[in-house]
């Protein structure tokens, strides 16, 4: 122990030394609590006795007192223990040894003294950094040399504060009752020049900055807040101080405190507690009030280089040097256009690197599709719909040259190309719209990220721009949003809040489990969607395959530290929100007049109901009434209390005590007011985030990932490999800055994963598989690039075109090699089975909202325009009352929460898929079947199975069948005869004519059909033509794109 | 049957996967060609429940894993504590009050008052295993069941501790026990699903409890219904049945006209090939359905006729399990709730015991009987557990909260050493004290009883070795389970 002085900046009561206080806890307390407390404790009182607090012993049980302070002979304790006394001896069992009993008989006779319980706010709990939720400077816990336990606290200036910390709520008094308190004892220290200083929060608000009171300083104060010296150097080395908080604050709430220090290093506290007198702080005892023990250092890291150049990096150390030639760490530099053998102007430069691929391994790319076979494959790619008969018709009559570009700016442009590309958004960021668990409730805001992220697609947005919004965009944004732009900026920070969330967590206090979950899943799928990288890995320990550590998870987890859920962002522009405010301003004026009559009439019925209730009171309660309330003494006003509350008459009672007349005139204004008021606008609200503040909580690595077992505490950084220095980070105004900087970082060329990632993903969706095969991980344990040269090479010109998505796809989609065939070429097939020099197209399944938007839009029955919330299809009643948390919604139990299935008409239902509900507890039966993911993590690549209850839905399913009726209902709507109806359904279902061979065998078919239904008389025709389309909607070609 | 099938053989997995092309066969193939390194099971996105050899003889070939949904309490069951009896009333006793659990608050909510059941206990059988008066019919397989009264979970709460003892994780985003368990062996028919669930309620959570998670979708549960058409499409409507046949032969005569003019495209065949199982299922799943087959004196057995409608509820799924196992299903797991509540008995955990016991004791003891008179227990692993256990203090009137720190499962059948029992809690039910065994070691136990060796069952997802027993050797089977 160093140095301790005592410093009262209040007057120091005296009467009760130290060392008296001392004997008790050091030699006292721990016998009376290994030897008594069981027998006369909480628990059990033997005799009627307790001693488990002075005013207990006093009391005494059946016998009398069991001790009198100052006098031995009459304590019947002192009795007990020396087994003087044979009826009087305890323990029963084995006598006190001669030293414990000379200590508790020295303590009765220098007057029992028996400190009070002190509150312990900062000593052993590490976690008390994370209750300083906000100020500039940064604090750490120091494990070594605390005069107090094992650790103590480090804050560099300016401070760490908490003006409201949860479950603080400690009374100041001057005669402290039990649980208050008057006096605080803290040791702190300085380093360097400066001052050191604390702040107290009262009711939640901090001290004026001319008002002394709250404050508390040692050394030259130089902070222009006024406080109360207490030294006038600040401590080189540890000091203890006490201040009588109620001699120099009175009466007061304790809320909240920051430790500070004006200049200089860092400042050190440790053991701050408080006491109900002086007697109670020297009888503290740290052994008391055990807390985790913890901490190792968090020394401030040197400027270090990256790991490929600094020996010093930690990852270099890590992993001893090895894992660095990771080739997705290396930012992409602008290739070389190959030189081919055979040139030809009609390639483009996508080409030139495939072909140089080829020409290799003696491949070349195969022949240019079909022009029926382009349109159908470019109308699936860009809009999840199949092209009508007329766009292919005009598609194929058109001979100009530039046919083909004209049709690929024509989707880009239409509105479903952003809910086709909105949807592979969605899945990589597990889009959902309920939070999942047992009761997985309706996030009702969620579908507008939805929409915005279609319109981001549609509108283009720069994809780096794209990036900033989702991870901070309301830092981007200064208060209410400007324009729709702005609002859009808001609505990206959705992403944020896509995660599954257990809401039950609190009610079994798991919410810091809870929390660390989310946390990790928010900086995992950040990984993916953005970097392609797999920080799951390292939520645990070191990564096993990249040269990614585990602080590098927590070091990403430190930039989303203080994001807090908000479902009440206001999307309205403030031009818009003017509006607003003045269109219900005007509302409530013509209102006015109509309260006010209100009022006067409600007033006329209460002054009646006040004058009958009076009149039953008691006399002297009427007195009392009578009399100015000033008049009234202290009993008199306690009295009347609760009559003046009977007078409190409720509007319908007043209501109630009109005459008929006066109760229609009422009911008529409060109609014709409740007509005006509906007229209110209320602003738009959305789904995000904000962090109301630049402070964060304190982010510690986790042992093993364990919320339970915090490490060290780690600062907001990137990847340690490419950069392991802290990030220097400039707050927003009311946020920190901390998202705004990953942002950056992110959305920056210099960021080798960013462009490449994305590019691959846009590939990927347009050959099926990516010029990478793992989409959400470019790390070793992925695949490496088939064309490393031509990913770069599309990366830094998609950067270069202003990271426009749209310019991109038109660079691939005109390439010669996204137009050739799929055919497969044996001599070709056998160099390369899996063709991943791309010398052919590859065959691809239409995922799951592509064929159920398909099939809507065939049918005639899709409605292309709705654009709104969810919508939420009819699904059997079985399924909905198999899942429980539905269940409960069902019988009414679950307490609005909106755990339910709120369906909507079948015909309402009838839009694209990306509109329908996403349930993470009960996906829809006929998506979930062929391969939607599940909303839990980021999906990059989809399952394509193909398994029998995919046949099963798609030939017996309800659905199933009412498309194919529909379709059939249009066909014979349109045409006569037969054959007419064969080829108008061959030309909506797969946009040609059909051959003489499947002619015939249609024909055929609708015969036999129509026979077997002869009894359904006029029906019979219809009804084979149904089935005909519920055969060509099964077909391998509708569901296969070539 | 009208059609015949072009049926692709398939040589080796070399020549299956040199076949595929560039890997939109299944996600499985594409995984594994980008990560051919890792022992990952090949499958054959075709035929994805084709038989699998096992890492080493197996001691059962399938599971009927019954699943006590909401927390049946240990301490009214199986675990007998004369302590706990005697301290009816009392307080809980200091030593175990301050205890620190790494998981949430387990005196939450619960009076400081341990409660004991109504119930009268008795010990069973050679094996002299206790069992309350809840459950006199599965007492009279004392001799069957291995008792595991040390179970511990991580989660004190329905949702993340169903997930956990159906994925090994508290998230519900890993792929369940029967999808890794198909995923491994495959199953034995082919007609039907390797992996069936049956439930009136499913598990908390919702499909997350049978997901797939990152495996192919193919190994997803599929929920078979106790009534009616087993699975939901799996028949046209009544008027379209006629025509099905032929409905389905003109689709595969186009097909086929559509596959040859784009040879290697595997997907296609296989298409083909899922419209004509379909078809076989449907036959298949109808029988599987068909109860009235059985003879009324095995219908009685299981009680599908007891005037308790719920019991009668259940006994239709343990009698279809049977059944399911008998056309050689791999894996077959029933959810016991008929509401939202199941065991889970916060406020009247009395009334919650009698009735869940009345429900599913008979079926389950029926299933034992009828599996064992037909020779199928021994290669049949049933498993008999909730998602945790309850408190013996009292909550409410009578009743008892969430306890994942103790709690009871057993096991009988294939592989499992009958008439023992494992681990103890301490003197009051509260906390396993005595060879405490994770979840993990339940599904170590399980995998190892099938043959598999639970390190090498695993599937390279995101850069990570995923198994269902987490990182490798951090499992042990539960000592003494298995014979």
């Amino acid at each position: 122990m160093n140095l301790m002085t005592y410093i009262i900046a209040g007057m120091l009561v005296a009467g009760v030394t130290p060392s008296d206080v001392r004997h008790f806890t050091d030699a006292v307390e721990p016998v009376l609590k290994a030897k008594c407390y069981s027998c006369h404790g909480k628990d059990k009182k033997s005799g009627g006795l307790r001693i488990d607090s002075l005013k207990a012993m006093l009391k005494g049980g059946d016998s009398g007192p069991a001790i009198v302070p100052g006098d031995l002979k009459k304590s019947l304790l002192l009795e007990a223990i020396s087994f003087k006394n044979p009826m009087n001896q305890m323990p029963p069992k084995e006598k006190l040894s001669d030293k414990d009993i000379a200590a508790i008989s020295l303590w009765v006779k220098q007057g029992a003294v028996w400190p009070e319980e002190v509150s312990v706010l900062f000593d052993e709990d590490p976690s008390f950094l994370s209750k300083l939720t906000s100020g500039n400077g940064k604090s750490r816990i120091l494990s070594e040399g605390a005069p107090s336990g094992k650790i103590a606290m480090g804050i560099t200036p300016l401070q760490r504060e908490g003006p409201k910390i949860p479950n603080w709520s400690f009374l100041i008094r001057e005669n402290p009752n039990e649980g208050e308190f008057r006096y605080l004892r803290m040791a702190w220290k300085k380093k360097g020049e400066g001052s050191i200083m604390v702040e107290l929060a009262s009711n939640g608000n901090w001290p004026d900055a001319k008002v002394a009171k709250g404050r508390y300083v040692a050394g030259p104060n130089t902070t222009g807040w006024a406080a109360v010296s207490v030294g006038e150097k600040a401590p080189l080395d540890w000091e203890f101080v006490t201040m009588d908080l109620w001699k120099d604050m009175g009466d007061f709430t304790l809320t909240g405190i920051a430790p500070t220090c004006d200049r200089g290093e860092e400042a050190f506290f440790d053991s701050i507690i408080l006491g109900p007198s002086v007697a109670s702080l020297d009888g503290y005892r740290v052994e008391k009030y055990p807390v985790a023990v913890v901490a190792s250092s968090n020394a401030p890291r040197k400027n270090l280089g990256n790991a490929f150049t600094d020996p010093e990096n930690p990852i270099r150390k890590i992993f001893k040097g090895e894992r660095l030639d990771l080739w997705s760490l290396k930012a992409p530099v602008k290739s070389e256009i190959p030189k081919l053998k055979n040139d030809s102007p009609s390639f483009t430069n996508i080409d030139r690197f495939l072909i140089f691929k080829m020409e290799e391994k003696g491949l070349s790319p195969s022949p240019k599709a079909d022009k029926r076979t382009l349109i159908r494959r470019l109308t699936f790619a860009l809009t999840g719909l199949p092209p009508t008969p007329e766009e292919v018709r005009s598609f194929l009559a058109d001979s100009s040259p530039k046919a083909y570009e004209n049709l690929v700016d024509r989707l880009l442009a239409s509105q479903s190309y952003g809910e086709k590309w909105a949807s592979h958004w969605l899945d990589i960021v597990r889009y959902a719209d309920t939070n999942g668990y047992e009761r997985d409730e309706f996030k009702p805001l969620a579908w507008q990220y939805r929409n915005s992220i279609i319109r981001a697609f549609n509108s283009d947005l720069p994809y780096d721009q794209f990036i900033k919004n989702q991870l901070a965009g309301d830092e981007l944004v200064n208060a209410t949003p400007k324009d729709s732009r702005e609002a859009d900026q808001l609505l990206a920070t959705g992403f944020l809040r896509l995660g599954q969330y257990d809401s039950t967590a609190s009610i079994f206090q798991e919410e810091a489990r809870s929390r660390n979950e989310q946390m990790a899943d928010l900086v995992n799928t950040m990984g993916s969607a953005f970097l392609g990288i797999t920080l799951s890995c390292c939520q645990c320990h070191d990564h096993k395959y990249d040269p990614f550590s585990q602080d590098d998870h927590y070091r990403f987890r430190a930039f989303f530290a203080a994001v807090k859920p908000n479902d009440a962002l206001v999307i309205e522009s403030s031009k818009e929100l003017e509006v607003i405010n003045q269109h219900n301003a005007l509302i409530d004026k013509n209102a006015e007049p109509l309260k006010k009559s209100i009022a006067i009439l409600l007033d006329t019925g209460r002054q009646k109901v006040i004058g009958e209730r009076k009149a039953k009171f008691p006399q002297d309660i009427q007195a009392l009434i009578a009399i100015a309330e000033s008049a009234r003494d202290e009993a008199g006003r306690k009295k009347l209390q609760p009559f003046l509350e009977k007078l409190k008459v409720a509007d319908n009672d007043a209501k109630a005590a009109l005459d008929e007349a006066g109760k229609k005139r009422i009911e008529e204004l409060q109609k014709s007011l409740a007509e005006i008021e509906a007229k209110k606008r209320v602003a738009r609200k959305a789904m995000g985030v904000s962090e109301g503040g630049q402070s964060a909580p304190a982010t510690h690595v986790l042992f093993q990932g364990d919320h339970s077992q915090p490490k060290n505490e780690v600062q907001p950084g990137f990847l340690s490999v490419l950069n392991p220095n802290n990030v220097d980070i400039k707050p927003a105004s009311n946020s920190t800055g901390r998202r705004t900087a990953l942002a950056n970082w992110i959305a920056s060329p210099d960021n080798p994963f960013t462009a490449r990632v994305i590019v691959n993903r846009v590939w990927q969706h347009h050959f099926g598989v990516g010029l990478v095969n793992t989409p959400n991980d470019f790390g070793y344990s992925g695949s490496r690039p088939t064309h490393p040269e031509l990913l770069d090479w599309l990366s830094v010109e998609f950067m270069a075109q202003g990271w426009s998505i749209k310019k991109l796809q038109k660079i691939i989609l005109l390439s010669n090699a996204y137009q050739q065939s799929s055919l497969q070429e044996a001599r070709k097939q056998a160099i390369d089975p899996d063709n991943k020099l791309v010398w052919r197209q590859n065959v691809r399944r239409i995922d799951a909202e592509t064929l159920r938007d398909s099939l809507l839009a065939i049918s005639g029955l899709l409605n292309p325009q709705y654009s709104g919330k969810p919508v939420w299809p009819i699904i059997p009643d079985e399924l909905l009352k198999a899942q429980p948390g539905i269940l409960e919604a069902i019988k009414g139990e679950d307490g609005g929460r909106m755990q339910g299935w709120y369906p909507d008409s079948l015909e309402q239902a009838d839009v694209r898929s990306i509109y329908l509900v996403r349930k993470r507890s009960l996906p829809l039966p006929f998506l979930d079947v062929f391969d939607l993911p599940d909303g839990t993590i980021s999906c990059g690549r989809r399952d394509q199975t193909v398994v029998a209850p995919q046949a099963l839905m798609l030939l017996n399913s309800p659905e199933s069948i009412r498309y194919a009726q529909a379709l059939a209902n249009r066909i014979s709507s349109l045409k006569q005869s037969p054959k007419a109806h064969i080829e108008a359904a061959f030309a909506l279902v797969l946009n040609r004519a059909p051959d003489l061979k499947e002619l015939d065998l249609s024909l055929e078919f609708l015969n036999r059909h129509s026979e077997k239904y002869q009894s359904k008389g006029v029906m019979k025709d219809v009804l084979a033509l149904r089935d005909f389309c519920r055969t060509l909607t099964n077909l391998n070609e509708f569901a296969y794109i070539d | 049957m009208a059609i015949e099938f072009s049926s692709v053989p398939v040589t080796s997995r070399r020549d299956f996967l040199s076949r595929t092309g560039a890997g939109f066969g299944s996600v499985a193939l594409a995984g594994l060609m980008a990560q051919e390194t890792k022992a990952a099971i090949p499958i054959d996105s075709l035929k994805p429940f084709a038989e699998r050899m096992p890492h080493f003889a197996p001691k059962a070939k399938q599971v009927i894993f019954l699943f006590m949904y909401g927390g049946p309490s240990q301490v009214d069951l199986f675990d007998y504590k004369p302590e706990l009896i005697k301290l009816n009333g009392a307080k809980v006793p200091d030593s175990i009050k301050k205890q620190k659990d790494k998981v949430g608050g387990v005196f939450n909510a619960c009076k400081d008052e341990l409660m004991s059941g109504p119930w009268k206990w008795a010990q069973h059988g050679k094996s002299g295993l206790w069992v309350s008066s809840l459950l006199p019919e599965t007492a009279k397989h004392a001799d069957d069941l291995c008792v595991v009264r040390s179970m511990f979970s991580e989660s004190s709460n329905h949702a993340p501790a169903t997930y956990l003892m159906n994925t090994g994780a508290i998230l519900g985003e890993k792929p369940s026990l029967g999808s890794w368990v198909t995923y491994g062996l495959g199953s034995p028919n082919q007609n039907l699903p390797g992996y069936v669930l049956l439930f009136k309620v499913g598990g908390l959570g919702g499909s997350a409890n049978w997901s797939n998670g990152f495996l192919p979708a193919a190994f997803q549960g599929t929920h078979f219904r106790h009534e009616g058409s087993p699975v939901l499409n799996l028949l046209p409507p009544e008027e379209l049945q006629p025509v099905q046949r032929s409905t389905l032969d003109l689709l595969q005569q186009l097909n086929k006209r559509h596959a040859q003019a784009r040879p290697g495209v595997l997907d296609l065949d296989g298409r083909i090939a899922s419209y004509e199982l379909a078809y076989r299922m449907q036959s298949e799943a109808m029988e599987i359905g068909e109860l009235s087959n059985e003879t009324s004196s095995i219908q009685n057995l299981y009680g599908i006729h007891d005037k308790n409608k719920d019991k009668a509820t259940f006994a239709r799924m343990c009698l279809t399990s049977r059944r399911l196992v008998e056309k050689g299903v791999r894996f077959v797991q029933l959810y016991n709730a008929v509401d939202k509540l199941g065991w889970d008995g916060h406020g009247n955990n009395h009334e919650f015991h009698q009735r869940n016991s009345a429900q599913t004791d008979g079926p389950i003891a029926a299933l034992l009987t009828d599996l064992k008179q037909r020779g199928l227990l021994d290669s049949t692993l049933v498993v008999w557990a909730g998602e945790f256990g309850r408190t013996p203090m009292m909550q409410g009137g009578n009743g008892r909260n969430h306890n994942p720190y103790g709690f009871t499962i057993w096991m009988a059948g294939g592989g499992v050493k009958a008439g023992t029992q494992i681990g103890a809690t301490d003197e009051i039910g509260l906390r396993a004290v005595e060879k405490p065994q994770p979840v993990k070691n339940l599904h170590a136990t399980i995998l190892t009883a099938l043959g598999i060796n639970p390190d090498d069952l695993s599937f390279d997802h995101n850069g990570r070795q995923e198994r269902l027993t987490g990182v490798a050797a951090s499992w042990k089977t539960i000592p003494g389970v298995l014979s």
